[in-house]
């Protein structure tokens, strides 16, 4: 059968990205502007999808000169090498430096970041930080237009498609109308996002069903997509400490009642207090203890606070979070005067992260090279590096479209395996095709269950063994008994199917490293202690004859 | 059928179709009313409660409800909590 029988759709480009988030679009803007036929699969529509859908408040951002910007590119390099769980080979100093340029292009797309006088609208508080506004999305999308990308909304990748070893396109959905397209590339850009929907609710404030303020959209598809197709990973084991039990969507500070707005309030300045008026260290660790101990509800008190603090946080808010003025406004919380409980503050983690050091996910070299011949990979989804959130989904995004397109200029549209092809729409259609199966939300949290009880409070080897075999079960199970009713729960249905194996390695790499790290990121009580004699080392996670191998690296190298 | 209380409610009289809760919804819970030519909630309980529809909406017609939790008076006297 041919391939055009078989998709609704076959397109060729010369560079296809996969996810048009704030990374993607930084990518397709720079393969453009390197003189190629551009690509964009969106799950959504892309003037708002992403983690930076709604706007992001702050980037940290460096120069030479401090008269431009305060944080030194050299200076900060030097640190961050010296971080555990972070590849040595990336070039840091090149990266923070070019965090600047792409705030210049964001510049030039129409973002104001400056205030009158010319100079750049800094946030003083733990360090110092440019501020951003909320339309840096719907500016960046409309940058993406101008310059004549092929942006393919409301379609999902489901795979990628190779030729022997070598990623040569990928396939996708329309979650609208059921169109199965299929994109043959010379590079392909992965830019998918964090890995979401692992625990059960963070954020008791949040009554969601997907997990919290994080963007449920992005839930690992790519990390799965690329595992699938023979990528390695990263720093799996780690999740980001919850936004407690009582966080709003705070930005910034969006886990403000289990830590504290540090980017724009400084350290130094106590906002969280316990039962006893006394303040809590700025450590989920210490909040914990104290919970632990008794001291809680916890509250949040910033009457105490310096106006310009006051401001600098309210800004954050309508620039990250607008939600949470509406919310203040409706209930007559003003900050300024008021204090607000958060119960325990404890919670589950909210994505998987290392808090501080080397990012998890997909891992990319110092060219975000994947170790897969024309797989690239950009911004939240990729693992390994230091220097994630905003800079880092501008500056990772933008390079892996710079050097996606000089492999592409190279290479050759390649054939395609049309019974890869058929297998991924079988695969794909089939929860649509089940008269009677699982709904995927019954399939969704019965693995947050178990990520949650086998190792979302304490974590210790024999539970997750257990948890591990628990998960295996659901899968082995229920995986393949999904059940959509129409487009919309198809797509559910898919993320279900990739959240639960984002959820094997997540399980699996954590019962590997036999030591704690990182906080609460990887806490276990077994070997409570950090072991950087035997640890030090990323755990890598492969597909080998089907399996799935997780083993501690020696190295970096691919 | 009952619906969750949270997440945008459109007033019908002022909507003009324009479609662009739809098209920016970034965990697609509109419908589209064909004959109408409007949008309908179709899965108000995947709302994550971003606000862009609500910020989007030329007529300002989209209302969205905060979940239960954040209708609740959540300021304290700390002296009062011991």
């Amino acid at each position: 059968m041919s391939l055009e029988k078989i998709a609704d759709e076959v397109l060729e480009t010369d560079v296809l990205v996969v996810g048009g988030g704030l990374a993607g679009c930084f990518a397709a803007i720079k393969a453009k502007e390197a003189g190629l036929n551009v690509t964009m699969f969106e799950k959504a529509a892309v003037d708002h999808s992403g983690e930076g859908g709604t706007g992001i408040d702050h980037v940290q951002v460096y120069h030479d000169d401090p008269s431009i910007l305060p944080l030194n590119p050299t200076d900060a390099a030097e640190q961050i090498k010296k971080l555990p769980l972070v590849d040595p080979t990336i070039p840091y100093e090149e990266i923070l430096s070019e965090a600047y340029d792409r705030v210049l292009d964001l510049e030039s797309y129409g973002m104001k970041v400056r205030q009158e006088d010319g100079s750049f609208l800094l946030m003083e508080g733990d360090q110092w930080i440019l501020t951003m506004s909320a339309d840096q999305k719907v500016l960046l999308s409309a940058k993406v237009r101008e310059l004549g990308v092929k942006v393919i909304n409301y379609t999902q990748g489901t795979s990628l498609l190779t030729n022997n070893g070598e990623v040569v396109g990928a396939t996708g959905i329309n979650i609208r109308n059921g169109k199965f397209t299929v994109c043959k590339a010379k590079a392909t850009v992965l830019s998918t996002g964090k890995a979401t929907r692992l625990y059960l609710n963070h954020c008791a404030l949040h009554p969601s069903i997907f997990a919290g303020w994080r963007n449920p959209a992005c839930c690992g598809e790519g990390h799965v997509i690329a595992y699938k197709a023979g990528a390695k990973l990263v720093n799996m084991e780690f999740a980001r400490g919850g936004g407690g039990g009582g966080g709003l969507p705070l930005a910034g500070a969006r886990y403000t009642f289990t830590r504290s707005p540090t980017h724009c309030i400084p350290r130094d300045q106590p906002t969280v207090f316990d039962i006893n008026g006394q303040p809590v260290p700025h450590s989920y660790d210490k909040l914990r203890e104290a919970a632990i101990e008794g001291k809680a509800p916890f509250y949040f008190d910033m009457t105490g606070l310096d106006d310009k603090y006051h401001k600098q946080w309210l800004l954050a808010q309508a620039n990250e979070h607008p939600i949470v003025i509406k919310y203040m406004l409706e209930q007559g919380v003003d900050f300024r005067r008021d204090k607000i409980d958060f119960g325990v503050g404890v919670g589950y983690p909210n994505a998987l992260d290392c808090m501080g050091a080397g990012q998890s996910g997909v891992k990319i070299d110092d060219m975000c090279r994947t170790n897969l011949k024309g797989l690239y990979g950009g911004g939240d989804m990729t693992g390994g590096h230091y220097y994630g959130a905003l800079a880092g989904t501008f500056v990772f995004g933008a390079r892996a479209g710079k050097f996606a397109s000089e492999y592409a200029k190279k290479a050759d549209i390649s054939a395609i395996n049309v019974d890869q092809v058929a297998a991924e729409k079988e695969r794909v259609f089939s929860p649509l095709n089940r008269a009677e199966g699982v709904h995927w939300l019954e399939f969704e949290k019965a693995i947050q269950w178990i990520v949650s009880h086998y190792m979302g409070v304490v974590r210790n080897g024999p539970l997750m063994k257990r948890g591990v075999q628990l998960l295996d079960q659901l899968k082995t199970k229920f995986a393949d008994e999904l059940q959509a009713s129409n487009n919309h729960e198809l797509m559910r249905c898919l993320e279900a199917q990739n959240i639960a194996v984002v959820a094997e390695m997540h399980m699996k790499a954590a019962l590997e490293r036999r030591e704690s790290r990182f906080g609460l990121s990887h806490q276990r009580v077994d070997y409570p202690d950090t072991d950087d004699k035997n640890w030090a080392m990323p755990i890598v996670i492969k597909k080998m004859n089907e399996q799935m191998n997780v083993e501690l690296s020696g190295g970096w190298e691919h | 059928m009952s619906q969750f209380s949270y997440g945008p409610k459109i007033d019908y009289d002022k909507c003009n179709g324009c479609g662009l809760c739809y098209k920016y919804c970034p965990v697609d819970i509109f419908g589209w009313d064909r004959e109408k030519k409007q949008p309908i909630i179709a899965y108000p309980e995947e709302c994550y409660v971003c606000g862009i529809c609500e910020y989007e909406c030329e007529q300002m017609c989209i209302d969205i409800v905060l979940p239960l939790h954040y209708r609740l008076d959540r300021k304290i006297k700390p002296e009062t909590l011991r």
